[in-house]
């Protein structure tokens, strides 16, 4: 599909006037924020991330929110503050890779699924079903935990739980418009079925494939936090906000409460602004879309 | 009844064909890893050859992948989830039975905090339809999917045991108390066994983790039953009943009970996120279940008792579609064929 | 014993007030079968359903007044309302597929009505009373135990009026209750209302589209043509002297078997509620228009204990 095909609904969204929008709005305001302060990281970072911020003698308690350290630092002397701007670009890494590798896999398979309902269809339904119906932390853990700590395999463990997510939706709106006249027309006028599923059914589910984009993500987000914080998506000492979050528990219970507080906090807000893209987006298709 | 029967013999069949894909989804991945996963699960030691290539004997891994694929399946049928990778001579299942109630125990209160709040929120919302009120609760229903569990667990702790010192930290019962356990539900054998004392502790143990669990929850069910109950409300036979000069609580009891259908599927697919969810709880609170067992045993490179849990959480997962299928039926006469 | 004066009913809409039911003025007496006559949209829905209280919102009663046994409907508190509707007011509703509640069994929905009017002392003597409802309109007692979905639909509408009757009401609103049913369930259906008319000596009002149907079964019939009551009188002087001109448009547009005539049909579309035309509003459909019709709206007239509101008798 080429991009202008799903950018230029997006774009006509933005211009009109309906009830969701504020939600789709604040959503990429946030999802906007994150991504440029990520990318931007390097240049705003007050220290390095993995580097020891404060003299020694204070290294090994944390310290609190101050001017040099808007978010305090960690039981290492880390700067959680710079640590937060790093780490949101392994997260954001993570989760739009496997985002956009779920959806590589789940959108195709579930329009030929749809199209051409038959044994395969059945198998391949059964099989996403199950996946579907399985708690995806889980299995997130099992895979990342056999293919070993590193971002990259947290988003291949990722991509697989929610391929069935993209493929459910893809393969139900596929459904219903083959059998509708208008593809039935199309069949008659001898249009051969590449061409109809390729230029006339996949443009129609592009704007469900959006709002499971930002459902989807806003809940990959949650679930790649929760792979970090079990020690599988980076290793010490690289930043990652649920690794960050983890190690800071000892010392939350002893009242450092900023090493906890802020990651735990962004995780919250990313999340937010995908699901509230996709909050806002099915608002204005009218689409109840289940969540997961 | 005999129809009511029928159907749960084949929905109870469904349940093979989801836990089969799910073992052999495990399975093969557990059989990608580079490596030697003996070797791995035994770390740096060093083993002599014949010694290692004995263990792999007795586990079994020495076979052809559709014999191990076969003997395991064989295994689960009669409840044997394998032997561990690295504790030698450890049964799975028996590691199961020990850690499963406290996990079942948290997802049970858990489930009731999110029904409450989800439901309660939900109704108000249906009924104030279109106010600041109904606005409030689908915000709330959004931001509190959006939570990530340990740190609201962590937030609570805080404010509940830390700066109040209300509530337990972790764990599942203090040290000093005494329980007989008979089911290892510690709620449910404190009250078999008369333990008052033990009741208490228990329950001051669960309220954090199954708050923190709940809330995180709850949202889904707010959405849900505002758009099903604020639908159903506008419905003929509401309307009809209000002609028949039906109290507006009882017609409100009515309508609810008519939007439970989608709820309830609602509940079967959340139990599934709620047994992931509970994962990351166990952890924030130190709660000897499932979900520590699993990543200990990741961190132990475990893969047979991966493959256990796994398999034993799709087993899980069958059992509660197939409850939420009863449940169904029950509801909802149109069903029992 | 049903007195409407001068009721006006309004929805409140995103773009303004629409005004779905203006100056109406009905009056039933007891044992009297009235027939609101009209096309889909002209507000006799509307008309009858907010004399139980039975309006949707944005839908609200905004002047006019309803006076049924004596009392002031309109300033009736909503539990007063409630304990009117049902005992006194019997419903029907269109669609008998959604009027009953799919989950509970029809005897449970009846006896609970019966309950909430505290009409009978325990839900046996409750259920004994919904068994006897439904034999009077011809479903077997043994199927006090069936849910709505093992019923058909002409059945299912005899549990509707059972559940209308059960009480007896002094009036019955019947809301196009033939609508949904195939032909000879229809005729069916409607000799068990005009029976139990009879037998329990309740007035009814009819909706109804099918002008031929009201002219059978009514003793007066009233039109409705864009919220105002066009026409209302007798129903042998409406159907055989219609003073209306859309009223005789409806007897011409109706299809007659034993006169072999092509259908007529009314020319042109009802109007837009939001923006009716300037004088009468059914002059650009009328083919007997003339100036005064574009200018001036008709006021209603009394002929003969007939009341028309056309600029043609004056």
């Amino acid at each position: 599909m080429r991009l202008s095909s799903i950018l230029s609904p997006l774009v006509s969204l933005l211009r009109e006037r309906y009830d969701g929008k504020w939600m789709l709005l604040a959503g990429l305001v946030i999802v906007a924020f994150f991504t440029m302060v990520s990318i931007l990281a390097p240049f705003i970072a007050p220290y390095e991330p993995a580097q020891i911020s404060v003299p020694l003698e204070l290294a090994s308690e944390p310290q609190p929110p101050s001017w040099e350290h808007p978010m305090g630092t960690n039981n290492i002397g880390y700067d959680v503050f710079s640590r937060i701007l790093y780490g949101g670009r392994v997260i954001l890494y993570v989760v739009l890779s496997a985002s956009i590798l779920s959806l590589s896999i789940g959108v195709p398979l579930g329009l030929v699924s749809g199209y051409y309902s038959g044994k395969v269809d059945r198998i391949l339904s059964m099989v996403m079903d199950s996946i579907y119906s399985f708690p995806g932390i889980i299995l997130a853990i099992a895979i990342a935990s056999v293919l070993g700590t590193s971002p990259t395999n947290a988003a291949i463990a990722l991509a697989v739980v929610y391929v069935p997510t993209y493929f459910r939706m893809v393969r139900g709106q596929t459904l219903k418009l083959a059998q509708s006249v208008f593809v039935e027309a199309l069949r008659s006028l001898g249009y051969p079925d590449r061409v109809i599923l390729l230029r006339h059914i996949l443009p129609n589910t592009a704007p469900v494939i959006l709002v499971v984009f930002g459902l989807g993500a806003a809940d990959a987000i949650l679930t790649e936090a929760g792979l970090s914080f079990f020690g599988l998506t980076v290793s010490n000492p690289n930043p990652d906000w649920g690794f960050d979050l983890y190690n800071g528990m000892g010392d939350f219970r002893n009242g450092y409460w900023w090493t906890v507080f802020f990651p735990g906090l962004m995780i919250m807000l990313l999340a937010l602004g995908f699901a509230l893209i996709g909050e806002g987006l099915a608002e204005k298709l009218a689409l109840r879309v289940e969540r997961d | 009844m005999a129809g009511l029967g029928r159907y749960l013999v084949i929905r109870a069949l469904l349940i093979i064909p989801t836990v089969l894909i799910l073992y052999t989804l495990v399975f093969i991945i557990m059989r990608v890893i580079p490596g030697d996963p003996v070797q791995a699960a035994l770390g740096t030691r060093y083993i002599p050859p014949e010694q290692l290539e004995a263990l792999r004997q007795k586990l079994g891994l020495d076979k052809p992948y559709h014999v191990q694929y076969f003997e395991y399946l064989a295994g689960v049928i009669r409840g044997d989830f394998g032997e561990s990778l690295s504790v030698q001579g450890r049964s799975i299942t028996a590691d199961i039975l020990d850690k499963f109630p406290a996990t079942l125990e948290l997802t049970i209160f858990s489930f009731m905090v999110s029904v409450l709040i989800g439901i309660s929120t939900g109704i108000i919302a249906a009924l104030r339809k279109g106010t600041k009120i109904d606005a409030t609760m689908r915000i709330y229903s959004i931001v509190a999917y959006t939570l990530f569990i340990p740190w609201l667990g962590s937030i609570l702790i805080m404010i509940f045991s830390i700066w109040l010192g209300l509530l337990p930290t972790h764990g599942r019962l203090d040290p000093r108390t005494e329980l007989q356990e008979i089911t290892g539900l510690y709620v449910l054998d404190s009250i078999l066994t008369r333990n008052m004392d033990a009741l208490k502790d228990a329950l001051s143990h669960l309220v954090l983790p199954s708050l923190t669990l709940g809330i995180v929850l709850s949202g889904a069910y707010t959405r849900l039953v505002r758009a099903n109950l604020s639908e159903a409300l506008l419905s003929d036979f509401v309307r009809a009943y209000r002609a028949r000069g039906v109290r507006e609580r009882r017609i409100l009891m009515h309508a609810f009970r008519n939007s439970l259908i989608p709820i309830v599927t609602m509940m079967g697919l959340q139990m599934a996120i709620l047994l992931g969810g509970a994962v990351l709880t166990e952890t924030t609170f130190s709660w000897p279940g499932m979900g520590r067992y699993l990543l200990e045993r990741v961190e132990a490179r475990d893969y047979t008792a991966v493959q256990g849990v796994v398999v034993f959480f799709a087993l899980i997962v069958g059992l509660i579609s197939l409850i939420v299928d009863t449940i169904y039926a029950l509801i909802d006469p149109r069903i029992r064929y | 014993m049903l007195e409407v004066k001068g009721l006006n009913i309004d929805y409140m809409t995103l773009r303004g007030p629409l005004r779905a039911v203006k100056d109406a003025w009905l009056s039933v007496d007891r044992g009297e079968w009235l027939s609101i006559v009209g096309e889909s949209g002209s507000g006799k829905s509307t008309l009858a359903m907010s004399i139980p209280g039975l309006l949707m919102p944005p839908g609200r009663i905004t002047s006019g007044s309803i006076v049924f046994d004596g009392k002031e409907l309109t300033r009736l508190s909503r539990e007063e309302l409630r304990r009117i509707r049902g005992s006194e007011i019997g419903v029907v509703f269109q669609d008998p597929l959604t009027s009953l509640d799919p989950l509970r069994t029809i005897g449970d929905q009846i006896a609970e009505e019966i309950l909430e009017h505290d009409a009978a002392s325990s839900k046996r003597e409750a259920l004994e009373m919904a068994a006897e409802a439904l034999e009077a309109v011809g479903i077997p007692r043994n199927r006090i135990k069936y849910y709505p979905h093992q019923l058909s639909g002409g059945q299912r509408q005899r549990v509707v009026i059972a559940s209308a009757i059960v009480l007896r009401p002094k009036l019955l609103i019947a809301d196009e209750p033939t609508t949904a049913l195939d032909v000879i369930v229809q005729a069916k259906i409607m000799e068990l209302m005009k029976d139990l008319q009879k037998k329990l000596g309740m007035a009814v009002i009819l909706i109804t589209h099918d002008i031929a149907l009201a002219a059978e079964v009514s003793d007066r019939m009233a039109v409705m043509y864009a919220a105002e009551i066009v026409e209302e009188g007798p129903v042998d002087e409406v159907v055989s002297r219609p003073l209306h001109p859309y009223t005789e448009a409806l007897i011409k547009a109706t299809p007659d078997l034993w006169r072999e005539k092509t259908l007529y049909s009314i020319p042109g579309n009802p109007p837009d509620l939001r923006n009716p035309p300037r004088g009468c509003r059914f002059h650009p459909r009328c083919h007997r228009v003339f100036d005064r019709c574009r200018l001036e709206e008709p006021r209603r007239l009394r002929i003969n204990g007939r009341t028309v509101s056309c600029h043609l008798h004056g």
